[in-house]
Formats: C-alpha cells, structure tokens, sequence
C-alpha cells in the first residue's frame, strides 16, 4: 500500500473532467485506487465516486495505491493534479 | 476512435429508365400512359431536375436543358390550346429534338392530338397526372433527389429503438445480430441487418434501407439465417429509417478507452453528414438490449435539452465554491449532493 499526499492546486477543484481524467488514468493500472478526503474514501475507478469528493482548491487528498504497479500508479495520478488537470 | 470501417463506397451512377420511374409513381400520381409507346425501358432520366418548357413553346429555345423530365402545367396547356396550329407544330417538332426523357401533363389537362402525335413519332413517352402542378413538382422532386442522392452502403445492423434510428457497428462476431435480436424480442424492429444501403435524404439527413435482397433476414452464429418477418411478424420489420446515432460494439479491454462522462461528443461523418458515435464495451452476459434502450432515451433527453452530466457538473461547481474557505466537511457529511 503506498500513500501519497495530494494537494489540488487548480482553480474550480475535481469537477467532471478532472474527474474523468483521474479515472481514465486509474483505469491504466491494474492496482485498486482510492481517494480519500477528510473521512471519506472511495475507489478512483468510478467517476460518480471522484465527483461526489467535489474537492475544492487547495483541499488535500490522501491517494492510496495497492497493487503490483501501486508506485507507478500513484506517480502517474499525482502527475494529473500537480498539472492542475491542464487547466488554469 | 478506432480506424472505421465506415470507409466510403460510393455508388456513382444510378440509372432510372422511364418504365421504372412510371412505376414507381404510378399510384402516387395517378399516372396514365396517354402515347402509344408503353414507358419505354431503353429510355434513361439521368438528371434529378424538372423542367417546364413554358417560353420553349413560344419558340424560344436557346436556354433549354435538355435530358430533364418536362411538366406541362396549366399554364402551357393554356397557352397550346390558344395558338394557331401553325404556329404550334414547328414549335413541338423542335421541342422533340431534344432529349426528353418523358413529359408529365397536369391537371387533367388534355392537349390537341398533334401534341401526342408529335411525341409519339419522337418516341418521347406522354403521361397524365391529375394531381395539380404544384403536388407532382413536390413528389417528382423528392423522389428524383432521392433516387439520384449521394448513397453509400455500410456494415452494420439498422434498428429502431424509441423511434431512434440506431445503427450498430463492429467487428464481425462481436454480436450486432444478436443484440439486434434482442431488441426485437423487446418489440423493436430491425431495418437492416449486414449491409445498409445509405442515402442522403432531401433534408440533409442520413437514411438506411436494406440491400433488397437480403431485406427481412438476419444472420444468428450458431442457428444460421433466418427471416424475421416469418418469426416475428410485421412488427419486427421496418423498410426505412434515419440514421440517428451510430453504436459501435467493442470488446471490453483494460486498455480501451470509453466516455465515462458523456460530455465529449464523438462524432463520424458520412455523405458529408456528421452522426454522433457511442462505443460501448461487449462483454458476454452483459444485457445490451437494455443499454441500446438506454442510449436511444438518453439522446431523446439530450435532443430535448437535458444535459445529464452538466447538471451533475453545475452541481458539484457550486458545491466547491460554497466550501472553499468553510471548515473541510465532504458532501456526505453534509448531507448534500
């Protein structure tokens, strides 16, 4: 289980595409992906559950990678939000 | 997207001899054979316009196009039957020089029997319609623009869910005639099954129709072919229908990409007429009768204004500007969204 912190750093949060684009990342990899703010934890596969964190700017999320590819996965979906999901 | 295999295969030329275009419309019109030649079947209409002589009967002939089907309407019976047959003859006699595939009278109008003795001899085949000028123009017109319309015949399998004209696409034995099958189960109906023909409608729209020959049957792997209309019945068939939105059938792999949103519109173009594509992973058990049925209503709302997505996007939008600067609390423990 690897955890890695992140910040969001882009100015409206995880609306629908950022969402979409965690998604689509977690799918590449064949670890479970969770997200969890405050107490909230949910899988990073399912774009209802990323949407629903509705996480604002500068909250933080706790990404949680389990897996054969937990390291490259948890770089790869950090990446997403240190890029602030190509947006601002 | 992957590569399509929508890959154009046009049909350039289309021939219509008069004897089929008279048949084709000979209830729709009311049409009558008034010449002695039956509709003859060596002779071609190659242009999708209407012509009326008008000016031509005045003897005026230098803007004539030739090899379009001519209507005379009241106003060139009118005129006929006023001038001197003197003046008439030399006039029909150049008038039937010109290539004219066939002449339509309107109105239950009746011409001097020169006219029809003229045509006779030039072998240009005369028919009467009762129906006013106006209706025979508006019917000639679709059904010749149709007839002579951009086509394309296409792989897949046409069916009509919700009155949505869906037609599904992919790889041969991903289960496009199966999922057809179930809809028709469901008391959807098929139009099409393998091959589409495809045509440019007069609107700008797309229509499929089957392949005339393979009309009412339908491959299942396993069982073999078989005829629908013998199985089902009438109500499982259609003759024609509008392309609304085209399914493309993918077996479900890790790496292949699907919407998970439904905001990014894909769209294919084809005959020039771009038709919005959902691709939808196939995996054995997986009940696609019901996801077809889903997408069809699903493009219902939207065409009617509702945008799933977006509202759900407004709503979390306005969630996260009304946190920021709040203590931390997610939606649930607020009790929100």
């Amino acid at each position: 289980m690897k955890k890695t912190l992140v910040t969001i750093e882009n100015k409206l949060g995880i609306h629908a595409r950022p969402a979409s684009q965690i998604v689509q990342k977690a799918m590449e990899f064949d670890s479970e992906i969770f997200l969890q703010k405050d107490d909230i934890k949910i899988n990073g596969k399912s774009i209802l559950s990323v949407m629903m964190l509705a996480a604002e700017q500068g909250s933080e999320i706790l990404l949680l990678t389990e897996g054969p590819d937990e390291e490259s996965a948890a770089i790869a979906i950090a990446e997403l939000f240190r890029n602030k999901f190509n947006e601002d | 997207m992957e590569p399509s295999s929508n890959t154009p295969n046009k049909i350039l030329i289309r021939c219509l001899s008069v004897k089929d275009f008279f048949d084709g419309n000979a209830e729709t019109l009311k049409f009558k054979s008034v010449t002695d030649n039956e509709p003859l079947s060596r002779k071609q209409i190659t242009s999708k316009y209407i012509s009326r002589p008008s000016l031509a009967l005045s003897g005026y002939f230098e803007i004539f196009s030739q090899g379009r089907i001519l209507i005379i309407g009241n106003t060139e019976a009118t005129y006929i039957l006023k001038i001197t047959e003197s003046d008439l003859v030399p006039r029909l006699n150049q008038l039937a020089t010109y290539d004219i595939p066939c002449i339509i009278i309107t109105h239950q109008n009746r011409l001097p029997e020169i006219f029809y003795q003229i045509m006779n001899e030039a072998q240009i085949p005369v028919f009467e319609s009762d129906l006013p000028t106006d209706l025979v123009f508006y019917h000639l017109t679709s059904y010749l623009w149709e007839f002579f319309s951009d086509r394309t015949v296409l792989h897949g399998c046409l069916v009509e869910v919700y009155g949505i004209g869906m037609l599904l696409q992919g790889k041969p034995g991903i289960g496009k005639s199966e999922t057809a099958l179930e809809l028709i189960n469901l008391g959807y109906r098929l139009i099409a099954d393998d091959i589409v023909v495809v045509k440019k409608t007069i609107n700008g729209k797309l229509c499929g129709e089957p392949q005339e020959i393979l009309q009412n049957f339908l491959e299942i792997r396993g069982i073999g072919i078989i005829n629908l209309k013998e199985i089902f019945g009438i109500k499982a068939i259609l003759s024609r229908k509008e392309i609304d939105i085209i399914v493309l059938l993918t077996a479900a792999s890790e790496k292949e990409h699907f919407e998970r949103l439904g905001i990014t519109e894909t769209k294919e173009t084809i005959l020039n007429i771009q038709i919005p594509v959902v691709k939808v992973p196939i995996r054995p058990g997986k009940n696609m009768a019901s996801i077809i049925e889903t997408i069809a209503l699903n493009l219902i709302s939207k065409k009617s204004g509702y945008d799933a997505p977006n509202t759900l996007n407004e709503k979390i939008l306005s969630y996260i500007k009304n946190q920021t600067g709040h203590a931390p609390s997610s939606p649930i423990n607020r009790g929100q969204l």
